[in-house]
């Protein structure tokens, strides 16, 4: 009877492999083999530290670390405070709420390349923005928002929002309203509900939609070198890494960034997810 | 049996004073809901702007410093279609993605319905598995992916790109079909199996036919996600092999040789295709719903 069982659940198993076996090839082993490209020399033979040190003493690649740090993090900040009022306000029925949802999520339909083309024109100097903004009279002379700093940080803000906005309306989603409505009947107030009640519960939800975010966004690449400008303010990982590989053709260093990017990222998620495991983790919708 | 009528005591409150507090109580509504509509309006309008702008630019003769452009015309779109044979670009993408998300529906289906159904050892590492390609950013493997191919050979050829695309492909049918299967009604299979069904047969005769919906849901996502798909491609693709979006990429890139509304009429070029999947998910799934509710 138990062998039975067993030989049962090795042949439901071997359903599995179809899938699991290309994943296998495409992805595990590329990745270990990055590891391993990253402790040799481009070209020679033998274990070496060569790559890594050189990342972290050549001012031109251990600089992308702050750099996209100094992007992403302000960017991250502004993209859930902004994704997270939304969503909140879109949680109670309005008219026309499924549409007003279409469209906020609209830039992740297009992607980062279709969004920097339409920030060329709509962010330029004699683009609609400048002209609204000059119109009114707030400035005089065309705000440079292209090719800086300013303009990757824009080109991350739009996606992110997008990004964050479309799970936490998700998540939002799940709550229970009696609780919500068990609170105000307590005699709490509006705030008050939100503060003790609402935030309490989607609290871990919300920190982790913002790690995965966050990390998706340290991996910024079409923005940074479309809009933004990749020789100094926006010469994030991606873009020190895709140097590498297409220009100098040294697709050893080019992993070593990649990995270091990687290894940032695995860093940035367990701090994120330090904080979340200081308050309350768990369901936040009731049995009905 | 009487019943028994219970009075309230109504305190007596002036109409005045009562239309005066509704008053005051909307006023104060419309104040607080006024900050989010500002955002939800701003962000909605940003991304409405970027659109337009494009799309007017491809097809305006001139447009400087002006709200609106001086004369439409067609002449930059055809040019550009002309000069960078965007047609030969599609046919190349449509194919590649045509065949990639065939593969990883047919590599995935039965994988799925094993995840959803059957009780195996090690489900939860492998469901949490499947999603990791899809968690880690591109270039962490499309690096070494992409040496790999250059050494085997498989770069630059059509066959290498439609197994790259897999990596989008496989992880994000499953990730819709899992959840989809697991809401299917799981006695219907045990019924069909009580009456003899061999697993061949329980697939094609009642497995499939039910996940339909699914199965197509899962296709237009799939198909958008690669269509879109391009850093493992730009790294992989030669100059004979390169997909619309990647094209469009290269000649962002060195931009300021070309005229401003021929770059967008490449990029409206790539806009279509992805809009059109984009409504085409959105009707199915409504007219599923529909459907279901019949």
């Amino acid at each position: 009877m138990r062998q039975n069982n067993v030989r049962k659940k090795i042949g439901d198993s071997i359903f599995i492999l179809p899938s699991l076996i290309p994943l296998l090839l495409l992805f595990c082993y590329p990745l270990l083999k990055g590891i391993f490209l990253t402790f040799h020399k481009s070209g020679e033979a033998g274990w070496t530290f060569f790559n890594y040190i050189t990342f972290f003493t050549q001012h031109n690649f251990y600089d992308t670390i702050p750099r996209t740090f100094m992007l992403v993090f302000p960017a991250s900040i502004l993209e859930l405070a902004i994704a997270f009022a939304m969503a909140y306000y879109l949680r109670k029925n309005i008219k026309g709420k499924q549409l007003l949802k279409g469209l906020i999520i609209f830039p992740l339909t297009l992607g980062p390349l279709i969004v920097a083309v339409g920030m060329i024109d709509f962010f330029k100097p004699t683009g609609w923005l400048n002209l609204f903004l000059m119109g009114i009279g707030i400035v005089h002379q065309p705000v440079k928002l292209l090719y800086n700093y300013w303009g990757t940080f824009i080109a991350l803000v739009i996606l992110g929002t997008a990004f964050m906005f479309s799970n936490l309306m998700e998540l939002m989603e799940t709550i229970d309203p009696n609780l919500e409505l068990a609170a105000i009947s307590l005699g709490a107030g509006e705030f008050m509900t939100f503060r003790r009640v609402f935030l309490p519960l989607i609290r871990s939800s919300v920190l982790t939609v913002y790690g995965l975010n966050f990390i998706m966004q340290l991996a910024v690449f079409e923005s940074a070198i479309l809009v933004g400008n990749p020789a100094s303010d926006s010469r994030s990982f991606s873009v020190v890494a895709f140097q590498s590989a297409m220009q100098d053709f040294n697709y050893n260093m080019a992993t070593t960034v990649a990995i270091v990017m990687g290894i940032t990222q695995l860093i940035s998620l367990g701090v994120i997810f330090f904080i979340r495991k200081k308050g309350y983790i768990g369901a936040a919708s009731t049995f009905k | 049996m009487k019943e028994q009528t219970i009075q309230f005591e109504i305190p007596a409150v002036s109409s005045v004073e009562a239309i005066n507090y509704k008053r005051k109580q909307a006023i104060f509504k419309c104040f607080k809901a006024l900050p989010f509509w500002i955002l939800i309006s701003g962000f909605i309008i940003t991304i409405f702007g970027m659109t337009f702008s494009v799309l007017l630019n491809a097809f305006s003769s001139e447009w400087y410093g002006t709200i609106l452009p001086k004369s439409y015309t067609a002449h930059w779109f055809l040019k550009a279609w002309k000069e960078y044979d965007i047609w030969s670009y599609y046919k190349v993408t449509i194919e590649i993605t045509f065949v990639s998300t065939l593969l990883s529906l047919c590599l995935s289906i039965p994988t799925a319905y094993v995840l959803a159904r059957k009780n195996i050892p090690l489900k939860g590492a492998l469901i949490s598995f499947f999603q990791f390609p899809i968690m880690l950013p591109e270039i962490v493997y499309a690096i070494p992916l992409a040496s790999i191919f250059y050494e085997i050979g498989l770069a630059e050829t059509i066959p290498g790109l439609i197994i790259v695309e897999l990596l989008i492909g496989i992880p994000f049918s499953l990730v819709i079909l899992i959840p989809f299967i697991e809401t299917l009604d799981s006695r219907i299979e045990v019924a069909a199996q009580s009456l003899g069904a061999n697993k061949f047969k329980l697939f094609t005769k009642i497995v499939i036919p039910q996940l339909m919906p699914g199965i197509t849901s899962a296709a237009i996502n799939v198909f958008i996600r690669m269509f879109s798909t391009f850093l493992t491609i730009l790294l992989i693709a030669g100059t004979s092999t390169q997909t619309l979006p990647v094209m469009v990429f290269s000649v962002l890139q060195s931009a300021g040789s070309q005229p401003a509304p021929e770059i967008d009429s490449l990029t409206i070029s790539l806009m279509f295709p992805l809009l059109l999947f984009t409504f085409a998910s959105l009707w199915f799934s409504s007219y599923t719903k529909r459907k279901s509710r019949k």
